[in-house]
């Protein structure tokens, strides 16, 4: 009897275990990394992609298809005007050229000759006015209706040639065409789910809302035709899920932000990583609250912060410390005087000062585990700091209703020097903190006005050696962001440097024999 | 018996009222303003404030409750602000996913708990009885998540046996649909199966001390014959219930199920609608639970009735 039960004990333990191991071991062997790929893609076949969130809809106007996540899929569709390079730099993409002149006010979009949307008609400087037009109605609900509003005329001289006036100067005026603005779609003509058509490499398919999209090969396309025949993009919400399921070879690329399955995909021959870092985190500081009214206590905070150690213990190296909005730049990344990480020096200040405070954090896994490591290292410090959870849409209405204490917010909008501006001057969008400082205003006002790199660079430098004294933000990592395929697909892009993860699928093909 | 069903049927009108009520306010007990969700951070007060008009939320709570109900009665549940489909279309769309999987996993439930729960009352802390205790125990205490996980990393990564994710509709494709649907079946399923077998072991019990289970003993019933044909009926009341409970409350959306198993139900469109705040799809799938339930819940009653009419008899 009682060998019996002893044997069934093992049994069942044996199942547990194996199912606990099978879960928790990652790969064994091999290495990949990221960088160019040299291998040639085979015309035709097929391949799945897992978005990390659900579409209700194909139409541009949805923020949804401006995400890093989701660009894979815009970009098929409707190829933007401009495409980023490396250190948020960005270069013509469907546009034949974009330039302006010296103020930065007036942008000169030249298309080539040839661009077509997917039914064969031409793609004109009157489709993009009349795109641009239905963004800027907000009954139009796009979330790039603000960017729209920030033109003030748009003229056309010919089919390939017009003039975008703005309202204000904005040197960094050619990011906003690499995403929904510059996503040129038909106003006269939609497809068969009723989707204004595009002028990207595929076409819709299939579309079932929250599940999947299907996209083919564009036979109308004016230029290199896709190298695969379809893509079929699964929406799949759970990040667990979309890795197992790439692991099973049910998909074969998907979007990830989750440091050990960059880890995991690093250390497994069959899979390679296409990732960079690009989703900034940094701590808001509310400076309506008094408790931290007083610049001595926020320095101290932030030399409380070891950002090395967050960067590898959170992002498990998978990022880069971060100290400025321009610190992705690459080249033109400002050298800034951000306070180092002194322990001591900031127990001076904080230690027995009784500083208490709640971090506000949207309630992602990673958001919350970087809050907690932040936690703790202030703890060590003194200060006692509760964290709040907050969902996903709430949590950017309760910044702007500026109802947090401090806030952690990861972003891509410092994927290039706009951002800056976004967080920093008195009347930016994304200034939660209440910043407001006359010479930074001016520093980044004439920054927005000049298109020479150098000079702009120095302003930008002392703006951000300005947000490193002043510290109403203190400045965290950047976190890696991209996609993980099977080792058997050729012809990916180079990420190297970018900081906006936007792919081009056009040219990925499964590896030729 | 018509008359006798009215005032639950008055009841169950006056809930989903109150709940269309409520689902009403959600536009100001909402954290988040659906106009800045939708322009994004960048827009202007003026574009937001043009789009709160243009979306009718403006108007006063009670105009918006007249104006959900005239239309919930006329067949029109509003449009969805992010996909400018009709909400009702966009709730249908999504039922054959979580409909096939709540009431597969249903079927794998009962027929797991049901013959586990007999045979461990009949023998009552006996072998049997301590591994199904043990067992349900683990069950109910691992999450649902934990087992689906462990599931895929098993059957689909290890084994490459099933699919780890996905969903095909039966009428395209019905073994890529059945295949797809096994492992999450099967984690719901064992979920539920779990909270079964300890309700209809505890019943069972209950009946294998009446009289009539006696009598039925010492007239040489077999234990099949005992258990199937005079301890199941009067043990399942409460099994019913709890099934027609849970029936209704997983139609109206398996959440953690369905997203980790990719399948297009009602669960992730309600979490969808939440994220972009598109009230109209989240007041239409509020009410479709609430009907839901409330349908399940008299289905319950009657079904009760039907298997021991004492129940409905007033104690004297």
């Amino acid at each position: 009897m009682f060998r019996r039960r002893a044997s069934s004990a093992l049994i069942a333990a044996t199942i547990i275990g194996s199912l606990a191991l099978t879960a928790c071991s990652g790969p064994a062997t091999g290495a990949t990394g990221d960088g160019a790929d040299t291998r040639t893609a085979a015309p035709g076949g097929t391949l799945t992609v897992a978005l990390d969130r659900e579409l209700p809809t194909l139409d541009v106007t949805n923020g949804l298809l401006a995400t890093q996540p989701v660009l894979i899929l815009s970009n098929a569709l409707y190829e933007p005007l401009m495409a980023p390079a490396a250190g948020g730099t960005f270069t013509p993409g469907l546009a034949k050229s974009l330039e302006s002149d010296e103020t930065a006010t007036h942008w000169t979009l030249t298309l080539p000759d040839d661009v077509t949307f997917s039914d064969g008609s031409p793609l004109t400087t009157a489709s993009v006015k009349a795109h641009v037009e239905r963004l800027a109605d907000p009954a139009s609900k796009s979330s790039a209706a603000g960017q729209a509003a920030q033109i003030s005329a748009m003229t056309i001289t010919d089919d390939t040639t017009m003039v975008f006036d703005l309202k204000a100067p904005n040197a960094d005026f050619t990011s906003l065409l690499a995403r929904t603005l510059g996503m040129i779609t038909s106003t006269t003509a939609t497809d068969e789910f009723g989707f204004p058509l595009g002028a990207g490499p595929f076409v819709v398919k299939d579309f079932t809302p929250g599940d999947s999209v299907t996209v083919v090969r564009n036979d109308n396309y004016w230029g290199e035709p896709a190298t695969l025949d379809s893509i079929t993009f699964r929406m799949m919400p759970d990040a667990d899920s979309r890795f197992q399921s790439l692991q099973s070879g049910d998909v074969d690329l998907i979007w990830t932000e989750v440091t050990s399955q960059f880890e995991q995909a690093r250390a497994d021959d069959s899979l390679q990583v296409h990732a960079e870092p690009a989703a900034v985190s940094s701590l808001l500081l509310n400076l309506s609250s008094p408790k931290f009214a007083d610049v001595k206590v926020r320095t101290a905070l932030a030399q409380a912060i070891d950002r090395d150690a967050v960067n590898a213990v959170v992002n498990l190296g998978e990022g880069t410390p971060v100290d400025s909005p321009y610190s992705l730049l690459g080249d033109a990344a400002p050298k800034v005087d951000y306070p180092e990480y002194d322990l001591e020096a900031a127990k001076k200040v904080l230690e027995g000062a009784g500083l208490s405070f709640s971090i506000t954090s949207d309630n992602s896994p990673d958001s919350i585990q970087r809050a907690t490591a932040v936690k703790d290292m202030l703890g060590e410090a003194g200060v006692d700091v509760e964290i709040v959870p907050v969902e996903g849409a709430s949590f950017l209405s309760t910044l702007t209703a500026k109802d947090f204490e401090a806030a952690q917010l990861v972003t891509s909008i410092f994927s290039d020097p706009s951002g800056g501006a976004l967080v920093a001057t008195s009347t930016g969008p994304y200034n939660f903190t209440g910043y407001a400082n006359d010479d930074v205003d001016q520093l980044l006002k004439q920054a927005s006005g000049l298109t020479d790199g150098s000079e702009r660079s120095a302003l930008l430098a002392d703006a951000s050696d300005h947000l490193a004294t002043d510290l109403p933000m203190l400045w965290l990592t950047a976190s890696n962001a991209g996609l993980i395929g099977s080792n058997k697909l050729a012809g990916f892009p180079d990420l190297t440097g970018l900081t906006l993860i936007s792919v081009q699928p056009s040219t990925i093909g499964w590896a030729a024999e | 018996m018509t008359f006798a069903w009215l005032p639950r049927a008055g009841r169950s009108l006056l809930v989903l009222v109150v709940i269309a009520a409520l689902t009403c306010q959600l536009a100001v007990l909402l954290p988040g303003d659906p106009a800045l969700v939708l322009l994004g951070q960048e827009s202007t007060e003026a574009q937001r404030e043009a789009l709160r008009h243009t979306l009718g939320l403006d108007q006063n709570a009670f105009v918006r409750f007249v104006s959900f109900v005239g239309g919930v009665v006329t067949g029109d549940w509003g449009t969805s602000f992010t996909s400018g489909r009709p909400v009702l279309s966009e709730i249908l769309s999504r039922v054959p996913a979580t409909a096939e999987l709540v009431i597969l996993s249903q079927v794998v439930a009962l027929a797991i708990s049901i013959p586990l729960a007999l045979h461990s009352a009949r023998a009552v802390g006996g072998r049997l009885d301590r591994i199904v205790s043990t067992g349900t125990f683990l069950l109910l205490a691992v999450p649902s998540f934990v087992v689906g996980i462990l599931m895929i990393q098993f059957f689909a990564v290890q084994l490459g046996w099933l699919p780890a994710s996905g969903y095909t509709p039966f009428a395209e494709d019905p073994a890529g649909n059945l295949s797809r649907m096994v492992l999450p079946v099967l984690t719901l399923g064992i979920a539920e199966g779990a909270v079964y077998v300890r309700a209809l072991r505890g019943s069972a019990i209950e009946a294998l001390r009446a009289p009539y289970a006696y009598a039925s003993i010492v007239r040489g019933a077999s234990d099949s014959q005992l258990l199937w044909r005079r301890i199941l009926r009067p043990s399942s009341p409460t099994l019913v219930a709890l099934v027609a409970i849970s029936l209704g409350v997983s139609l109206g959306g398996t959440l953690l199920v369905e997203s980790l198993f990719a399948i297009p139900g009602l669960g992730r469109l309600t979490v969808s609608a939440l994220g972009a705040r598109d009230l109209p799809v989240i007041q239409g799938v509020v009410l479709f639970a609430a009907v839901i339930v409330v349908v399940f819940g008299i289905l319950a009653d009657i079904a009760v009735s039907r298997i021991d009419p004492r129940s409905t008899r007033v104690p004297v």
